[in-house]
């Protein structure tokens, strides 16, 4: 039945068929075309609001997970917030979208952040800093979706994930990219559950939400665990976070009933005692990488360089320019809707072609920074998995952990009675 | 009474199976519905496309068009029909979807497998190793990926763009003895870029007069259209760049007098009467005059008044040999020129249509046919880009059916598109405005004022608030349209959808010649016969009215903070352009004038009934 009912995701790009926009009558139908209206703005208010729910929701997570460590009660606000951050506001705005705001504002200075987008950003970050990733626990409606849907997780080998998981980092460089360059918000764009929350978008849009609903079923939280470009920075900060989510809420007696229970791969087992031969050849590794690390900074660096020219076709601009040059030198016949649109400024066309020649030069900056970016993040994870870490108990890892809750429910031991101070005499 | 946890396992594992198999039923209903749609738009659309080539081969069978009619809306119906059902289908799937994970969940917390480890605990040193190999095998297969990119990004998606030198003019100089370089502004033909791979230049010849028949085959020039910055310098067509009468000068002379020859740089005679005023780019000035025998182009120095070069237009044939009868007030020559610093055309009451470029040499030209005009053509052609713009209204009834909006290429005379216009004639110019990004054509007739797509002339928006013989222009200000005719209203039109703003409209004094002038935040309008209204831009409501002595067929001009308006007697008024009626001067051509000036630099060109005069330093 579940098999069956994830096939059936797929079926839902069908549905969208035909839901093409009709073009008006061209013949007189004597029909009297109503005026255009514009949609007022969102009272300003509302932002407020968004911002006071969210900041509710963050603390009242933190408070389930770390508190009260109840997975009933992070359900709940799991199916809050699909409600409040998903279908009432409509995926937007979200922190993980949010960098982009930050990015843009970064890059152009004629964009004012919005305060709400600033406090979209900064607080689920912030709450990392002191509480781990409670935002993921039950906040991010994008991860409250998957979550609801994992029905049968399968676990994935450990070295796909640490393979896996570069994908997030590449992700938020290209993302920061194209945000800066004012280019396109990609993370917006290929958000795969907005068509759900909206519930319309293109076939295509509604595919990829199908197909990562249909992943969902059997994988624990795919976008979260290898795309999401948020959770990268979430898993920067939640290890320097005072207090984390554990497994146990007293003492662990390596029981080895957690051991298999989270379908995110978060929790870390004892390490036995190495051996001297193993840490030789573990320090040999770790020079390897360091020396390679430079080298990798240099690849990465001069292969996005050159990528630039096709990294900037992402930008109107530098497809206006590079479209309007084809019909300058008659390579194409007739105009496009982005070249058409160019003429009708009136601009003169070097203007255009000296506006793009600008943009693809930022983009070779920074295409030669992702290129540096996505090196330097596969020399760190290589030196990162060859230093050994010694832990005694089962613990969850405080930057892969989403704090679900899952994990305390096997957990055999109870919390600590808290200890009455003996009064003396 | 509790249940028991067996019991709530039971139920919500019948609730799953149920809501699974309605989701799927549903899902199933959705995609049917959706193949089944397209099945039947596809049968539908290709009815009304077979249809449609039917009713263009037979326009009048009135029975063919309501089939077409009926089946069209059969067509939208099932659009409708099947958009709702999607829409509810969706809705329906989405809470079957989410009582079958909710009750899936609930099972499964009644249903709690124990984990049972065995064996060792596992090692986590070969996950290490294993992991690091898969990193390494994941960086090379993305620095793969990079190259790719970098290596389609070297082949196709970095071509070079031309430079502003590879773009250099290569225009043929004026004949020295009929054009003196420019001392300041633009050259004449500076803003033709043509690269040496893809133009093919005119021959260089002088200016001399077309032989009669003798239709110079179009010159394939490639042209770059002049930008915002640089048509706001220029005066390139009737009532400045923006078609408005706003003179981007602030430097504007305010005393003068044309008898004595106060404060006038000079002043030449202009051979052949008209009713066209001067257009100016760089130091060239374009003017039409014609008469009952002959029609002429002329270019003018603008520094010296010399005349450069004259061409006749007396050889194009028009199918109409019935002689033309113009009104005397309107005559032979009364559409402005335009000029794009490139090329300059000009408009004649029968219909001749003509182009030349900055040296006299006539590029093309042709008779647009006689104009079924009672009082003689006199709208003003204007242009966008690289096309001429003619509003080419025409019989006393809207369905005469002779009436058009037409675009031509400039530089070729070929038409691009020509919209056809259920108006009656009209002596309006149209403008071309800049509404949120998008180019807009907007034309005053009776009784509607039409916006058309610049790039192929579809209607966008209407407006209908005008009547009677409609000859002032609209304008654009402030992001509104305002467009005035005697005997209706003033309204202001918001661009874009069309609609008038209800409780802006104004009804007193109303011009039937001259145009309106804004500045957005207050509107000028003057009557023929010489009062003078302010009205508030924003709300409608009057601000002032002054009765003027003099009748007024000119224009009016804002020049910086000053309001230009002259009488039919050249009497110029120079106004406070503000809320309050203050007259800074008056100044006298010496000569009557139904013109509009031109305000270029610091100078104001002015064509008198018999002279043209430039006055300033």
């Amino acid at each position: 039945m579940l098999k069956l009912l994830a096939y059936c995701w797929l079926l839902l790009p069908l549905t969208l068929l035909g839901e093409d926009r009709f073009p008006p009558p061209e013949f007189e139908s004597h029909y009297q075309q109503p005026i255009t209206q514009t949609p007022l703005p969102r009272a300003e208010w509302l932002g407020y609001l968004d911002i006071a729910v969210l900041a509710a929701a963050l603390a009242l997570a933190a408070y389930l997970v770390l508190t009260k460590r109840s997975r009933r009660g992070i359900f709940a606000l799991m199916l809050f917030s699909i409600g409040y951050f998903g279908f009432f506001r409509k995926g937007c705005i979200c922190p993980v979208g949010s960098i982009q705001n930050v990015a843009l504002a970064i890059g152009q200075h004629d964009y004012a952040l919005p305060i709400v987008a600033a406090a979209f950003f900064l607080l689920p970050l912030a709450t990392a800093l002191f509480a781990g990733r409670a935002f993921c626990a039950g906040v991010c409606p994008l991860g409250a979706v998957q979550d609801l849907v994992l029905l049968k997780p399968v676990k994935a080998p450990a070295w796909l994930e640490h393979a896996l998981g570069l994908l997030a980092y590449i992700y938020l460089g290209a993302a920061v990219l194209f945000a800066v360059t004012g280019s396109a918000f990609v993370i917006c764009r290929y958000d795969p559950f907005i068509s759900l929350f909206r519930l319309s978008g293109t076939p295509t849009l509604l595919g990829i939400t199908s197909g990562m609903l249909a992943i969902g079923l059997f994988v624990g939280r795919p976008y979260c665990r290898f795309l999401c470009p948020y959770g990268v920075l979430l898993r920067w900060l939640a290890p320097l976070s005072r207090r984390r989510v554990s497994i146990t809420p007293s003492r662990c007696t390596q029981c080895r009933l957690c051991e298999d229970t989270c379908p995110f791969g978060a929790i870390r087992t004892p390490t036995p005692v190495a051996n001297p031969r193993g840490r030789l050849a573990g320090k040999g590794r770790l020079t390897l990488f360091l020396l390679l690390l430079p080298v990798l900074l240099a690849v990465g660096g001069t292969l996005g360089y050159f990528s630039g020219g096709i990294l900037s076709t992402q930008h109107t601009a530098v497809r206006q320019a590079n479209r309007v040059l084809l019909e300058q030198q008659g390579k194409v016949k007739g105009t496009t809707l982005e070249s058409d649109a160019f003429y009708s400024t009136g601009q003169p066309v070097e203007d255009l072609y000296r506006t793009a020649t600008g943009i693809r030069r930022q983009f070779n900056t920074g295409g030669l920074l992702l290129g540096v970016w996505i090196g330097l993040v596969i020399g760190l994870k290589l030196v990162f998995l060859t230093i050994r870490r010694r832990r005694t108990d089962y613990e969850p890892d405080p930057a892969a952990c989403v704090a679900c809750g899952r994990c305390y429910r096997f957990c055999p031991e109870k919390a600590e009675a808290p200890r009455v101070p003996e009064v003396a005499g | 009474m509790k249940l028991q946890p067996s019991e709530w396992y039971s139920i919500a594992r019948r609730l799953a199976v149920i809501s699974g198999i309605f989701s799927a039923l549903v899902l199933a209903l959705l995609a049917f519905n959706g193949l089944q749609s397209l099945h039947v738009a596809g049968l539908l659309t290709g009815r009304v496309d077979t249809l449609k080539t039917q009713l263009r081969q037979h326009p009048e069978d009135t029975k063919l068009q309501d089939h077409l009619r009926q089946v069209d809306v059969q067509l939208r119906q099932e659009f409708f029909r099947q958009r709702t059902f999607a829409q509810h289908g969706m809705l329906l799937l989405i809470g079957g979807l989410a009582l079958f994970l909710l009750s899936v969940k609930l099972a499964k917390q009644y249903r709690v497998k124990l984990p049972r480890p065995e064996g060792d605990p596992p090692d986590t040193r070969p996950v290490s190793a294993r992991g690091q190999y898969a990193v390494v095998v994941a960086g090379v297969m993305l620095a793969g990926v990079l190259a790719g990119l970098a290596y389609v990004s070297r082949q196709d998606f970095s071509p070079r763009y031309p430079t502003l030198s590879a773009q250099a003019p290569v225009w043929d100089e004026p004949d020295d003895t009929q054009s003196s370089p420019p001392d300041n502004g633009t050259a004449p033909g500076q803003n033709v870029k043509a690269s040496a791979q893809n133009t093919t230049l005119p021959p260089k010849q002088g200016g001399g007069p077309i032989q009669p028949g003798q239709i110079p085959p179009p010159a394939p020039v490639k042209f770059t259209p002049p930008g915002p910055a640089e048509l706001a310098k220029q005066w390139p067509c009737f009532r400045g760049s923006n078609g408005g009468g706003i003179a981007q000068v602030a430097n504007a002379p305010t005393s003068w007098d044309g008898a004595r020859g106060t404060n006038i740089r000079w002043k030449t005679n202009v051979p052949l009467p008209g009713e066209s005023s001067p257009v100016v780019w760089g130091d060239a000035l374009f003017l039409s005059g014609a008469d009952e025998h002959q029609r002429e182009v002329y270019c003018f120095d603008a520094n010296t008044g010399k005349l450069r070069w004259r061409q006749p237009v007396t050889d194009l044939s028009c199918a109409d040999k019935s002689p033309l009868e113009v009104n005397s007030e309107t005559g032979y020559a009364a559409p402005t020129m335009v000029t794009d610093g490139a090329h300059a055309c000009a408009m004649f009451a029968d219909g001749d249509l003509a182009c030349f470029d900055f040296s006299g040499k006539r590029l093309w030209a042709k008779n647009m046919g006689k104009p079924d005009n009672m009082y003689g053509f006199a709208t003003s052609l204007t242009f966008f880009r690289d096309r001429l713009i003619l509003q080419f209204d025409q019989t006393t009834s809207p369905d005469g059916g002779k009436s058009a909006l037409i675009a031509l290429d400039i530089a070729t005379g070929q038409q691009i598109w020509k919209t056809a216009r259920k108006a009656p004639s009209s002596w309006s110019s149209p403008i071309v405005i800049n509404a949120g990004g998008r180019a807009e054509i907007v034309t005053c007739g009776n009784p509607q004022v039409i916006a058309y797509n610049s790039e192929n002339g579809k209607e966008l928006w209407r407006a209908e608030c005008l009547s009677g013989d409609v000859a002032p222009s609209p304008v654009f200000a402030g992001g509104m349209v305002f467009a005035v005719n005697t005997g209706s209203n003033l309204a202001a039109i918001k661009p874009g959808s069309g609609a008038i703003i209800p409780a802006w409209t104004y009804q007193d004094n109303l011009p039937d010649i001259a145009s309106p002038v804004s500045n957005g935040a207050l509107v000028w309008i003057v009557e023929t016969y010489g009062t003078l209204s302010c009205i508030d831009g924003k709300t409608g409501k009057k601000v002032y009215s002054q009765a003027l002595d003099g009748e007024f067929r000119s224009s009016p001009t804002l020049a910086g903070d000053r309001l230009y308006l002259m009488d039919s007697q050249g009497m110029m008024y120079i106004l406070s352009a503000d809320r309050t009626y203050k007259q800074l001067g008056k100044a006298s051509l010496g000569e009557p004038s139904n013109c509009s000036p031109a305000f270029v630099g610091g100078r104001i060109y002015i064509r008198g009934k018999h002279n043209l005069y430039c006055v300033g330093k």
